[in-house]
């Protein structure tokens, strides 16, 4: 267009002047800049503006709502939060269509100024002046050229230099190491903040039995960091609103303390662990206790060989665990949760603390086999824990006394939340598994047993499960196993990090694993048995799966390992005994009891109780033996308890004590 | 207040039988049951407008070029070229929005290499991919018909100066220094930093950030005087273009018949893309020019290793380009009590069920690549200083007026100047 | 004039260069063009790893969003192409709903001093005692996410924040993305643009 040929012919058409084109195209050029500058300054003006009118954040409107909810009477007040509320969406509108308005009108006097200038210039051209001296310009300044270049050479180097400086506090090595190994130092770490109440000491670091009185003044400890996953869980945190908050509670901890670094796991077990049965299924959570010496004959509903029968207040699924002398377990309905302490010889509740459900939780509809207390407690020996349908964890003192609360509800959960407690070291293990797995809802946790605060949390890409994890140590390295559909997955219990996964399972899994004979054994219906080697990295469906089966695979009731065989306990009463090595069917057999309690080998026995109360003592061999028949005369679907020469078994409305003085 | 509202809404509400739960996610409120036969509906989800355009881009683009490689290479025709400058700016620019566009694509390629999560798309590849094919062949057609970033630049060129060589020389090694960080920082995930920063995008949306509008202003006001600013000394596409050009088989011829010296192309240039032919030298200046090529190739290889051991050395400030990083040292450094207070992103991260090593793993791994990354930058512009250095050593030998194989954007403008073209067309008769 | 400028030209002239310089400068092209075309083809064809990959879009993955109100205030788009999306399989129908309703008010009306929405963009329309259907009304939603806070705090979680296609001009480096606190932004397949939760198992 600019030097078209019709330029070139104009240019000889056309000798310079000022003809009436060229003064039109040159005048609206010029109006056509002013204009636009004219237009740029108001659009800068209402850019400004704009910025200070963000509906959402329109300061004095948010003031008047505020005065408004605490004066709601005044309705001169409610008349000015309308008005200005109706202001501030205007005057947004009004910026917003300015500005787009304003954009397009810049653009077409920006376009008209162009065309004009272009005119112009085709109007008036210049003379072409050959400048021959041009040629010889690019030599003379090659000198130049040369130094500036080495200039820019040195610029960069000082921008690099200066970037040195800048990350000359790098804490690069730090942090490495802290991501490859568990943040043991972090409950050593300097910089604590200082001041602060009664939680606010180093209590990660403290000796276990010392750290009782000191977490005692603790109470209520809030969440660490607000919500347990954001938004796409709904685990909505305790309101912030303090209405529900028991009287004469401290209040929340001062929520900038909340943010301090949580305390690392100390992994050593408590002293008696082992001889204790501090969780679901025992110490190993595998229901291995041989060094027990439990009896085998007595006679419930006679009265025969009873120690003790004392009634549980509230109904709870949850099996009894016992600490010293110390039986605990935990009753709910839909309106209260209490957790009780039965003495393991006289069978006296020794104390009852109800947790209160906060203000806000809205306690969930469950499955009446659930019931509001499914989840079995842990103690560690200073202090016992007990997690309920509605996510509320409570950790009590030995002697009853409310050491703190969470709330990590609610959980989505079709049939209630049935998931037990675990501890590892110094942290309370809760695994979290909810909704359909691929919402990033369900989580596995470690908190704090002293404070409560959260040491690690995990997502897992599983849905609603019902098992219980266990923690093995397995090549060195201790383990938490957990099973959910669709998989088997291993953490390290120091920080949360995932060790390795196998897709084995399925459907709904309530079937906790086991360890025996260098495997994890896992089974559920409507999938498989398995042996996962638990000494991979990863995915190891594929390397370090041993064997599937799919023979007598149980629903509701966990596994035994004993020697090499492992006996599979379906709900109606087929009992299947595999051998772990091959995954092959050594044994079967039939009580012809439905049986919702997981069988326990104490004593070189294998105790096995149905829901009918009847106590099936069997022979850990390579053949079907019922050893004998032991009944309660009462209904049983929780794991009695195995300590000592006693039984302790939970009945659907008493707690029994087999075994002598 | 809202327990109490919360209950009421939650006894106000049905609730679904415990067999019909398990199909059904287990809610905090669950879906009423209606009695009228209303049906919840499902939500909106208009489709992309970029997936229907992938391939009509990509179609294009290939014919935009092609029309642009005819008017530059056979009709000589800068008026058509200039209409595909026009359509270019209305298509790619206000129609498209600017994206897909071959310059931000250089990132994308760079962390496809680094990611292996990270696919490419086709059309970002072919957009890659096309105008350097062509270049290989007719030069930077693409900078002169079809990029929208150079098209309004080149139709707001009004009246173009002469730059000076040493401004070109030295403000034309800030694409190649760009072109290693956008390629550094693309490569390691941390940001885009072409397209955040790219100065005219705001114009084809009419919107953008303030601060890259003032940018984009400031250089078109420049451009006004100083032709394609942008284009020249900071593209970092030009860079690959140039090289590409280098090879190119056809060329723009700027006379059509012999050269008369007249420098009027020169002149018209206004990219200070045409090179005049050399005057003959004394003997003793090749001496010298020869020296410099020497000293130039002896501290190149210094140049590089030296900024390279800067680079790494400015590896962490680079790295906190990336938010992994940012994250992780914030957290650290919240954890070891060292700053007061938490952010935003802090605060987020602890909502996630998440370890904090998993975060202190991500940044590791990517301050490592950062280490790699800023040493290879380091080198690069080590290499790039010094390369520079021993090109201005280089005297080469032209008869005539000749476009700069990887400077010339293919704007069609140099061959209306040239009497000779106009001799051709029977304009004018040359004595 | 033209003649002067000649007479700076070299002594030799054009017809004495050596042709042959030009030769080896075109093989040396013609092989710098032939690797180069190999080179490219190579690498796209590599990075496309034989099957055309496709394009991708920005989209919240709303397990990660914390509603931190950038959306709509960072996006190039004015207003912003993230919305508020209602999904209604999720919906718990709330007489008093979470998203539409402050949680401090005082009454259960629509007035401004009780409607969480400040641009007024959550819609209701009746469906059966005592049930409302919630909508928005997207030419006016912002994308502040306020409403997606109260629903997610106390309800069901069924709003929100999604990019809009409709809207999204899908730059290559999203405003957004770069400053979003909680790394919610993620490229996903331009065939599958959505994040919106649903209930169904596997859905």
């Amino acid at each position: 267009m600019n030097a078209s040929l019709a330029d070139v012919a104009r240019q000889d058409a056309h000798p310079p002047g000022a003809p009436i084109a060229l003064i039109a195209a040159r005048n609206t050029a010029r109006v056509a800049l002013a204009a636009a500058i004219v237009v740029l300054a108001l659009m800068v003006a209402n850019a400004v503006a704009s910025r200070r009118e963000d509906p959402a954040k329109a300061t004095v409107l948010i003031a008047l709502q505020h005065d408004l909810t605490l004066h709601p009477g005044d309705e001169a007040l409610r008349a000015r939060v309308r008005s200005e509320d109706k202001r501030v969406r205007q005057d947004y509108l009004r910026h917003r269509d300015f500005a787009v308005r304003g954009a397009w009108l810049l653009l077409t006097l920006i376009v008209v100024f162009l065309i004009a200038s272009d005119i112009v210039r085709r109007l008036r051209p210049e003379a072409p002046t050959p400048r021959p001296d041009a040629a010889t310009r690019a030599r003379q300044s090659a000198e130049a050229t040369f130094r500036a270049v080495v200039g820019v050479g040195g610029v960069l180097a000082g921008t690099l230099a200066t970037l040195t400086v800048l990350a000359r506090h790098d804490s690069l090595a730090e942090y490495a190491r802290a991501a490859q190994r568990a943040p043991k130092h972090a409950a050593n770490a300097p910089g604590q903040p200082s001041g602060s109440g009664p939680s606010a000491g180093p209590s990660g670091a403290l000796p276990m039995a010392a750290a009782t009185g000191q977490g005692a003044g603790a109470a209520v400890a809030q969440p660490v960091g607000g919500t347990l996953a954001g938004p796409g869980t709904q685990l909505v945190p305790m309101p912030t609103e303090p209405a529900g908050t028991k009287a004469g509670a401290p209040p929340p901890a001062d929520p900038g303390l909340l943010k301090k670094p949580p305390v690392a796991i100390r992994a050593s077990l408590a002293p008696g662990w082992a001889e204790n049965w501090p969780r679901f299924r025992g110490p190993e959570g595998t229901g291995i206790a041989p060094d027990r010496k439990p009896p085998t004959a007595w006679d419930g509903a006679r009265g025969e060989g009873v120690l003790w029968k004392t009634a549980v207040p509230l109904p709870g699924k949850n099996s009894p665990i016992v600490w010293g002398k110390r039986v605990f377990l935990s009753g709910a309905d839909a309106s209260k949760r209490e957790v009780y302490a039965f003495d393991l010889d006289t069978g006296a509740l020794v104390w009852r603390t109800a947790v209160p459900i906060p203000a806000g939780v809205a306690v969930p509809k469950v499955q009446a086999d659930t019931g509001y207390a499914p989840s079995t407690l842990a103690t560690d020996g200073a202090r016992v824990c007990a997690i309920f349908v509605t996510g509320d964890v409570a950790c009590l003192d030995m002697n009853g006394k409310l050491l703190w609360t969470r709330n990590l509800g609610p959980i989505e959960n079709p049939y209630g939340h049935a998931t037990s407690l675990a501890i590892f070291g110094s942290g309370l293990i809760v695994q979290l598994d909810q909704g359909h797995g691929d919402d990033g809802k369900s989580a596995l946790l470690a908190l704090d047993l002293v404070s409560g605060k959260t040491v690690w949390q995990i997502k897992r890409d599983m849905g609603s499960s019902w098992s219980t994890p266990i923690i093995i140590n397995a090549g060195g390295q201790e383990q938490i196993v957990t099973t959910a559909n669709p998989r088997v997955v291993a953490y390290d219990p120091h920080n949360g990090s995932e060790l390795w996964r196998a897709e084995v399972l399925g459907g709904e899994v309530a079937i906790s694993p086991v360890f025996g004979s260098g495997y994890v054994l896992v089974a559920n219906q409507g999938s498989n048995s398995a042996a996962i080697r638990p000494d991979g990295k990863g995915d190891v469906t594929k390397s370090a799966v041993a064997w599937t089966a799919g023979d007598g695979l149980p629903d509701i009731v966990s596994p035994l390992v004993f020697d090499d065989l492992m006996l599979l306990v379906a709900t109606e009463g087929w009992l299947t005994c595999v051998d772990i090595k091959t995954g092959k069917p050594v044994w079967d057999g039939d009580i012809a009891e439905t049986v919702r309690s997981s069988p326990v080998l104490a004593g070189g026995r294998i105790y096995l109780t149905a829901v009918n109360g009847t106590t099936f003592i069997l022979d850990p061999g390579r053949s079907f033996k019922v050893l004998a028949k032991r009944p309660l005369g009462e209904d049983v679907n929780a794991t009695p308890a195995y300590v000592g020469s006693r039984i302790v078994i939970r009945g659907e409305k008493h707690l029994y004590c087999i075994g002598a003085k | 207040m809202l327990a109490p509202l919360a209950r009421i809404a939650s006894v106000t509400l049905a609730f679904l039988a415990v067999a019909a739960a398990t199909a059904q996610e287990q809610k905090k409120q669950p879906p009423p049951e209606f009695s009228s036969g209303y049906f919840p509906p499902t939500p909106t989800e208009p489709g992309p407008r970029a997936d229907t355009f992938a391939t009509i881009d990509v179609a294009i683009l290939i014919v935009v070029l092609m029309l642009g490689t005819w008017f530059l290479l056979r009709t000589r025709s800068r008026t058509g070229v200039r209409m595909l400058v026009i359509f270019s700016a209305l298509y790619f620019g206000f129609y498209r929005l600017g994206c897909v566009c071959s310059i931000g694509s250089i990132q994308n390629v760079a962390l496809a290499l680094g990611d292996p999560g990270y696919r490419l798309p086709f059309t970002v590849g072919a957009f890659f991919v096309i105008p350097l094919v062509f270049a290989m062949f007719v030069g930077r057609v693409f900078c002169g018909s079809a990029c929208p970033l150079g098209a309004i630049q080149d139709l707001v060129t009004l009246r173009p100066i002469q730059t000076p060589p040493l401004v070109d020389h030295t403000l034309g090694l800030i694409p190649y220094l760009y072109l290693g960080v956008a390629v550094l920082f693309a490569w390691t995930g941390a940001s885009f930093i072409i397209c955040a920063y790219d100065p005219f995008i705001p114009f084809y949306r009419l919107g953008g950030h303030w601060g890259v509008i003032a940018f984009g202003a400031g250089l078109l006001l420049i451009g006004t005087r100083v032709g394609r600013p942008y284009c020249r000394y900071m593209c970092p596409y030009g860079v690959l273009l140039r090289w590409a050009s280098v090879a190119a088989k056809w060329r723009v011829k700027i006379t059509p018949g012999e050269c008369l010296h007249c420098h009027l192309c020169a002149d018209e240039c206004p990219y200070g893309a045409i090179l005049p032919p050399t005057p003959a030298e004394p003997a003793d200046a090749r001496a010298v020019a020869r020296r410099s090529l020497t000293r130039a190739l002896i501290i190149t290889p210094a140049l590089m290793g030296s900024l390279a051991l800067l680079g790494y050395a400015a590896a962490p400030a680079l790295s906190t380009m990336h938010s992994d990083v940012r994250l992780a040292e914030r957290l650290w450094a919240e954890e070891q009590g060292r700053v007061r207070g938490t952010t935003e992103e802090t605060d987020a991260y602890r909502q996630l069920a998440q370890p904090f090593e998993v975060a202190y793993a991500a940044a590791v791994k990517i301050r490592r690549r950062f280490d790699i990354g800023s040493a290879l930058l380091g080198a690069w512009a080590g290499l790039v200083i010094g390369g520079k250095l021993a090109h201005l050593a280089i005297r080469r030998r032209r008869e005539d007026y000749e476009t700069d194989r990887g400077g010339c954007l293919s704007c069609a403008r140099c061959y209306m100047s040239c009497p000779v073209e106009h001799e051709r067309l029977g304009l004018i008769t040359l004595e | 004039m033209a003649e002067d400028v000649r007479n700076g030209t070299p002594p030799q002239g054009k017809e004495a260069s050596p042709t042959s310089t030009h030769t080896r400068r075109d093989v040396i092209a013609g092989v710098v063009r032939i690797g180069g075309l190999v080179a490219a083809g190579g690498a796209l064809g590599a990075l496309a790893r034989g099957e055309r990959s496709e394009s991708t879009v920005w989209q919240i993955d709303p397990s990660k969003c914390i509603q931190c109100g950038k959306c709509a205030t960072e996006c190039v788009v004015t207003p912003s192409a993230v919305k508020c999306v209602h999904a209604y399989a999720l919906c718990g129908y709330c007489k008093l709903c979470f998203g539409l309703f402050k949680d401090k008010r005082t009454g259960n009306t629509l007035a401004a001093e009780n409607n969480r929405c400040p641009v007024d963009a959550i819609k209701r329309r009746f469906v059966e005692d005592p049930f409302y259907e919630m909508f928005i009304d997207e030419p006016a939603c912002i994308g502040c996410g306020i409403c997606v806070k109260g629903c997610n705090r106390f309800g069901n979680g069924a709003l929100h924040l999604q990019v809009r296609h409709d809207r999204c001009v899908n730059c290559n480096q999203c405003a957004i993305a770069k400053v979003c606190p909680s790394q919610a932004f993620v490229r996903v397949p331009a065939s599958r643009p959505y994040l919106i939760r649903t209930t169904r198992h596997g859905a």
